[in-house]
């Protein structure tokens, strides 16, 4: 039994979600941040730009999410396919092992 | 007799309640988010996939990537448009806030003015009220009434005018806030974000896609450049900063604006971390990250105007060079000076030293703008884009010999182009480049090797001009009489150059003795220096220990405190490695003073001062730099002693 090498690339590409959602929280606080420096504009629009923020910093947020739930949802496949017989008989096979680290999120 | 309304006082002028600077910041953490985002949609379209993930897992991720992509995409454009429609609306409060103070100035003016002529006017009437007047004295009265009755006009009209001028401020700020609010409110939700700019292509991809290739010639690139529509330019700035940010031919303010959405994203990004959680790349990434932030925190005023000089980023990249970093920070503008001073320092220094090396930077822009004529401008850049040999072992290994300075000169001599290729003021800049250390081994290389345009050249405190001609009439570029070489007589590492005054005489321990230690007297060295009719021996090229067993006293502090020891370990341990010393006769350089004023019990302190605020060293960059060479101090050559080639004329002085 060997293990299918499309699910190392899998794994792979679970941990670049990963990055993808660190970033995207970094770039949804860099939004809210602007939130939060308001005062650096005109009374006017201070308001147009707080609501703009909040609003923005959501979209942000749940782009991010959906970058996570990618990654989640790649790390489900990868523990189903473990779980199958093809898979099942592969325990020492060094893909196999990589495979059970890539369900564990870290970085 | 004549009436005379006097005018009324002026309104009073609005303030402004806001802070540009402030909102070109917000600007850039908002294109800096979009530029996040963008990365997003472009892994989404391409890296994202896996071809081989078959099954219903597989099909149903790929099935959900194109939806992900476009919101991505459309959101890192309505993003950018939202941060650039911000840096605009920072450009129009700077504009109202130059009219208001223009304003106010004008104000102050008016009402004085107003005051001056009532006062006349009460002094008429004092004069005329209730008296006599004999039949001339009266002529008299009413032909200054007339006058000022004149006068009064022109200044109602002048307040009218004025009035209206604050009128028209008013509407033009109300109209900005409007319109900038409108933009926010146009892309607040997501289905407006689709709707707008689902599906739309971006101008940054096939401005990229048209890109010169790696390698290019740095006038090509700036042909490419000048060839893009200014939205196309701005989409690349904002889409990939990392595209052109350090790009030789991209001119030197995009190269900050890009290079600023990138340090902005990456600290955003990397601070998004707790530190247990940084890579060691990523925590070196950080260190430089933040070294170029600090750098360019610092709040300058030009000595001559009054007027802030901003610090711009003309390198970043806090990767490279397998994590020391790559950064160059730069005074004035480059596209415009009439004097530029390119900075090259040399070992131990990397993208993380960029804080603290750019006060350097600073130090020939103040100094040089006292030495040129108010009218005439300065800018100066702190370069760090080689890899200099810095404090990790088999890195500075690498200072044996010229390989790390070869590699170097290419960078430098391709930033040098690219100046040359961006400027756009009137002729061309006069440029002086400029290598401490290490350094001026590597603009030695960069002048033989690629002969950089450079009108002045300096060594500075070299261990050796690089190369293979060791002789300042043989640059291509720039004329014997333009190429300038300063050391300060004690200085440990200019004495590693072959043909220069050596080191035992030059480094003798007069003076340089830790004060109190009881060890060394803290005598002048020419106190004790053998002359003519009383010499300590044998001068030429003796070793060092001959010299310190002639003088007990030192003997144990000098065996202890060898200057040699405080360089690092790999140095050059011989002369000549590094070429030749270019404040050497036989090198034939301009040699300028360069003594640091007063001794140091650390020796490398007379290696690492030449920039230190009015040091006689940084005096003479200042002339250099601003084209005064005619005002340089010259001093004698380092190997023209009246006891010979060992020693150092200057050490004298």
């Amino acid at each position: 039994m060997t293990i299918d090498v499309a699910y190392v690339e899998v794994a792979g590409r679970s941990r670049e979600w990963d990055q993808q959602a660190v970033d995207l929280r970094a770039a949804g606080g860099q939004v809210g941040g602007v939130s939060g420096a308001t005062a650096a504009f005109t009374p006017a629009v201070r308001g147009a730009v707080s609501g703009f923020c909040t609003a923005w910093t959501r979209h942000v947020e749940e782009l991010a999410a959906g970058a996570e739930e990618r990654a989640d949802g790649m790390r489900g496949a990868i523990r189903d396919y473990l779980e199958t017989d093809e898979a099942s008989g592969s325990v020492f096979d060094p893909a196999a092992l990589l495979l059970r680290g890539a369900l564990e999120e870290r970085r | 007799m004549t009436t005379i309304a006097l005018p009324p006082l002026p309104r009073t002028v609005p303030t402004l309640d806001a802070d540009p600077d402030g909102v070109a910041a917000q600007a850039v953490e908002l294109l800096a988010a979009s530029a996040q985002i963008d990365d997003v949609g472009s892994f989404t379209a391409g890296e994202a996939r896996v071809d081989g993930w078959q099954g219903g897992a597989g099909a149903s991720y790929h099935a959900g990537l194109p939806a992900y992509g476009r919101q991505a995409d459309a959101m890192s454009l309505a993003l950018r448009h939202v941060g650039r429609r911000t840096d605009e609306h920072a450009d129009v409060l700077r504009d109202l806030e130059v009219r208001r103070v223009a304003a106010e100035a004008e104000r102050v003016e008016l009402v004085a003015k107003i005051r001056d002529l009532s006062e006349r006017v009460n002094a008429l009437l004092v004069r005329t009220r209730g008296v006599e007047l004999t039949p001339e004295a009266a002529d008299a009265a009413e032909a200054a009434a007339v006058a000022l009755a004149e006068e009064a006009g022109r200044l109602t009209r002048w307040v009218q005018v004025f009035d209206l001028g604050l009128d028209t401020w008013t509407r033009d700020l109300l109209a900005e806030e409007a319109a900038y609010a409108a933009e926010l409110a146009r892309v607040l939700d997501l289905e407006q974000v689709d709707r707008l700019y689902g599906g739309v292509e971006d101008p940054a991809d096939a401005a990229l896609a048209s890109m010169p290739p790696p390698g290019s010639d740095p006038e090509e690139v700036a042909e490419w450049w000048a060839g893009l529509s200014t939205a196309e330019q701005q989409a690349v700035l904002a889409a990939s900063p990392g595209s052109v940010g350090n790009l030789d031919g991209v001119p030197p303010s995009a190269r900050d604006e890009a290079n600023r959405v990138r340090l902005t994203r990456d600290l955003a990004a990397l601070r998004e971390l707790d530190d247990d959680q940084l890579t060691d790349t990523e925590r070196d990434m950080l260190r430089n990250a933040e070294a170029a932030e600090s750098a360019l925190a610092d709040e300058r005023t030009d000595p001559v105007t009054g007027e802030p000089v901003p610090a711009s980023l003309l390198i970043y990249d806090p990767t490279a060079f397998g994590g020391d970093g790559a950064a160059a920070v730069a005074y004035g503008d480059l596209e415009t000076a009439d004097h530029t001073g390119v900075i090259v320092p040399g070992i131990t220094n990397t993208g993380a030293n960029i804080d603290g090396f750019h006060d350097d930077a600073w130090a020939l822009y103040e100094t040089t703008r006292g030495s040129v004529g108010a009218d005439e401008s300065v800018a100066t850049v702190a370069w760090i884009g080689y890899d200099a040999p810095s404090d990790d072992a088999a890195d500075m290994a690498q200072v044996r010999d010229q390989d790390a300075a070869a590699r170097g000169a290419e960078r430098l001599a391709s930033t040098i182009d690219g100046l040359r290729a961006t400027y756009t003021g009137a002729g061309e800049t006069h440029l002086t480049t400029i290598g401490h250390s290490y350094g001026s081994t590597t603009v030695g290389i960069a002048a033989e090797d690629h002969h950089i345009d450079t009108d002045e050249l300096v060594f500075l405190g070299s261990p050796g001009d690089g190369g293979d001609d060791h002789d300042a009439g043989d640059y291509e570029n720039t004329d014997r009489e333009n190429v300038w070489a300063g050391k300060d007589s004690r200085d440990p590492v200019a004495v590693l150059g072959e043909g220069g005054a050596s080191l035992p005489f030059q480094l003798g321990p007069f003076g340089l003795g830790p004060p109190g230690l009881g060890l060394v007297p803290n005598v002048d060295p020419l106190d004790v220096l053998p002359n003519p009719t009383n010499p300590l021996g044998p001068l030429q090229q003796g070793p060092i220990d001959q010299l310190v067993d002639k003088i007990n006293p030192v003997d144990d502090w000098w065996e202890d405190n060898d200057p040699r020891d405080d360089l690092p370990s790999p140095y050059p341990d011989s002369e000549g490695q590094l070429g030749t010393d270019p404040t050497s006769e036989a090198f034939g350089a301009q040699r300028f003073g360069a003594e640091r004023s007063e001794g140091s019990s650390n020796p490398l302190d007379h290696h690492t001062s030449y920039f230190d605020e009015g040091s006689e060293s940084l005096d003479n960059l200042g002339l250099i730099t601003g084209g005064r060479g005619d005002d340089v101090e010259r001093v004698p050559h380092s190997d023209t002693g009246w006891l010979g080639d060992g020693f150092d004329p200057e050490l004298t002085r």
